[in-house]
């Protein structure tokens, strides 16, 4: 224990003394202005952002690309209420519950001040985030170190059947869409004796899908084809706006109980797979009416139900990294981005990823960040509100140009245009049609973990399915697994049984 | 058409999710595709497009029973975040006319045929070219219309794209397989003095 301390604070120390130099500060005040903007738009969000701004990393070191991809990650999430504030559009998912109460203070004119709050609310749900990710972090991925290749196997099964349990839509369907990303990952070679598998003889599918290709298509383009098809109905002018930013500082002062509450039920829901910002920002709104004394005040511009909305926003994008830095399990989608780009940089999340100091670079470059978008925030933010209003027909004509660019720079193949291409019409008919795109990158991300880890068990063991049973924590997750798969019929079937029992 | 007509509305039920149909049929042909492959080497995504399949499956099942039935299934097999929705009033979608829906599928086919045009594009005559002829095409064919928005995002994008990609990234975005404009952009920046 001593020695993870020493060890924790030496890489603390490298890290501040990388992060605090002139040019990575201006890359991040610049790269923090730019997530929160980015943020603003609406159905750009985090993960497309990142997945639009990945390919320009390559050309820099590699802590200078993890620092962009961090203060991406942590800014942007924070963005997506500016919109949602000031022009009653949210900006990201995870910020549709800030509306239901952010846009009504507008309205009555206090549009600077809800901005204040939502500013402080995000920045303390990042802080919040932010702690617990670099006190849990190390020691559950020092705890990975016991995990041997059926544990690992079992708890990217895990992984893959909590999109049952978290889906909005129909579990069926979510399944499913999880076994096509599975599929979709799968195209290539098998991971243990490069075996080629749905390559139908072209040397393209034999490298595989490229991670950062997928994920451009899904997100960039398939919301560039969202965008065409959905008016800008709801979106109003950003109307003149009073109130003081700082006045927000002593709203959530009054409420810190609530930002605590808020942050922390954002960063454990964060860090459950495949939740994301959106149901943290909504569990987080639901508590917050239920505690109120004063329930039926929501959604007329309650300042609760914005700090309870904001901070859960930010501590979720925390909480996400998580299971992610250690497990390579995304707990949402711009978490799904971000393991693309420690596998890019050679980064392989778990203990490795501990070693050295590049994490605590990321999670120093994230809290600079959001110090740059408090300041940021609360001084500028209702200009922003114009610049969000750009025209749907210019925000597509650049999103898909920067994806398919992207989507070419990665190998320079232009095979990777169409893939991207395809992609974004596959992730724009699952969406339209109610699968969940969070199941399929789950899929995805998690096939090859599973499958490597699946096919050593079986190396190990000489084919005998006993290994993944023979010991408590196997079993644990396996129930677990099976419960979670289980959860949505088994709890309704519950209550419903309590209901009639009732009557 | 008569839809208390039980036949009529299990014909309308399972051609609205023509998804469903689709997806069954793709995972059986892969598992087709896949027993030709080594054992180990199919093991694990023969098992998920099972599961997949079996999913869908279900859901057509679901689908095609009695309404009562079907609704009652769907209740329970919705997943969990569902009831958080249920617990905020969220403003419905209000449901959009035929007339609306052929409108809505011709601008999505117009708006897949102008990127895969502009992927096309850019493979023959290079990114640099094929920029100009999307932006101008989607905001003439797709948005405002407007020449001002056009030409400075064009302007914007050219720039943005040639400076971080080209010259940063040495990706290749002035060179197409018919049309390679790095001599033009040599003489210019030369005589720009750049």
């Amino acid at each position: 224990m001593t020695l993870i301390i020493t060890s924790t604070l030496g890489n603390l120390q490298e890290a501040i003394g990388i992060v605090l130099t002139l040019e990575m500060l201006v890359i991040i005040t610049v790269i923090a202005i730019i997530g929160v903007i980015l943020g603003a738009l609406p159905g750009v969000g985090p993960a497309l952002a990142m997945a639009l701004f990945f390919p320009f990393t390559f050309v820099l070191p590699e802590e200078q690309g993890l620092v962009i991809m961090a203060v991406l990650y942590g800014t942007t999430a924070y963005g997506g209420s500016i919109s949602a504030i000031l022009i009653n559009v949210p900006g990201t998912g995870g910020s549709a519950a800030t509306l239901i109460d952010g846009y009504p203070m507008t309205q009555k004119g206090d549009g600077t001040k809800a901005i204040g709050i939502s500013t402080f609310s995000s920045f303390i749900g990042a802080v919040i985030g932010l702690v617990l990710l670099a006190l849990f972090s190390p020691i559950l991925s020092q705890w990975t170190l016991q995990l041997g290749p059926p544990q690992i196997f079992l708890m990217a099964v895990l992984g893959l059947c909590t999109v049952s349990a978290v889906s909005g839509e129909s579990v069926m369907k979510s399944l499913t869409a999880m076994s096509l990303g599975v599929f979709f990952a799968s195209i290539g070679v098998d991971p243990i004796r490069a075996r080629p598998r749905f390559t139908f003889d072209t040397l393209f599918l034999q490298s595989g899908i490229d991670l950062i290709v997928m994920l451009i298509g899904i997100f960039a383009i398939s919301q560039a084809l969202k965008f065409v098809l959905d008016d800008d109905e709801g979106a109003n002018e950003a109307e003149n706006l009073g109130g003081n930013a700082l006045d927000g500082f002593k709203s959530v002062a009054k409420n810190k109980f609530g930002a605590i509450r808020g942050s922390l039920i954002g960063t454990i829901v964060g860090a459950i797979p495949g939740a994301g910002m959106s149901t943290a920002n909504f569990l987080s709104y639901i508590v917050a009416i239920n505690s109120s004394r004063n329930p039926e005040d929501f959604g007329t511009g309650k300042e609760e139900g914005v700090i309870a909305a904001e901070t859960a926003n930010n501590g979720s994008t925390m909480g996400a990294l998580i299971p992610a830095m250690t497990l390579a399990i995304p707990g949402g989608a711009a978490a799904a981005v971000f393991i693309g780009v420690m596998f890019a940089y050679g980064i392989t999340p778990g203990p490795e990823a501990f070693e050295g100091p590049l994490p605590y670079v990321v999670f120093t470059s994230v809290l600079l960040g959001d110090i740059v978008f408090l300041l940021f925030g609360l001084f500028a933010a209702k200009y922003i509100a114009k610049i969000v209003q750009l025209p749907r027909d210019v925000l597509l004509s650049g999103i898909v140009v920067l994806a398919l660019v992207g989507s070419f720079a990665m190998r320079n193949n232009v095979l990777d245009i169409g893939a991207a291409i395809l992609f974004g019409v596959l992730g724009f008919a699952l969406s339209r049609r109610g699968y969940s795109l969070i199941a399929f990158i789950l899929g995805f991300i998690l096939a090859p973990i599973a499958e490597q880890n699946y096919q050593r068990a079986m190396l190990i063991s000489d084919g005998d399915y006993s290994i993944f049973v023979d010991s408590w924590l196997n079993i644990l997750l396996i129930l677990t697994a099976t419960f979670l798969l289980i959860s949505p019929i088994a709890l309704r079937l519950y209550r419903d049984q309590n209901v009639e029992v009732a009557a | 058409m008569n839809d208390s007509n039980p036949d009529n509305h299990l014909f309308r039920s399972v051609i609205a999710e023509f998804d469903v149909i689709l997806l069954i049929l793709f995972f059986a042909s892969m598992i087709v595709v896949a027993n030709d492959y080594h054992p180990v080497a199919r093991e694990f995504p023969v098992l998920f497009l099972k599961f997949g399949l079996a999913a869908m499956i279900l859901e057509l099942i679901v689908l095609i029973l009695p309404e009562q039935y079907s609704q009652q299934i769907q209740r329970l097999t919705t997943g969990l975040a569902a009831d958080m929705d249920s617990e905020i009033d969220l403003e419905e979608e209000d449901s959009i006319s035929e007339g609306e829906q052929t409108a809505e599928y011709k601008t999505f086919a117009l708006a897949l045929g102008l990127i895969i045009s502009f992927g096309i594009l850019s493979i023959y005559i290079s990114f640099l070219l094929a920029i100009p002829v999307f932006v101008f095409g989607s905001i003439y064919l797709l948005g405002s219309g407007n020449f001002a928005n056009a030409a400075i995002t064009t302007a914007v994008l050219l720039l943005g794209i040639y400076t971080l990609f080209g010259q940063m990234m040495n990706v290749p975005v002035s060179q197409g397989e018919l049309i390679d404009l790095d001599p033009l952009l040599r003489t210019v920046l030369t005589i720009g003095g750049i």
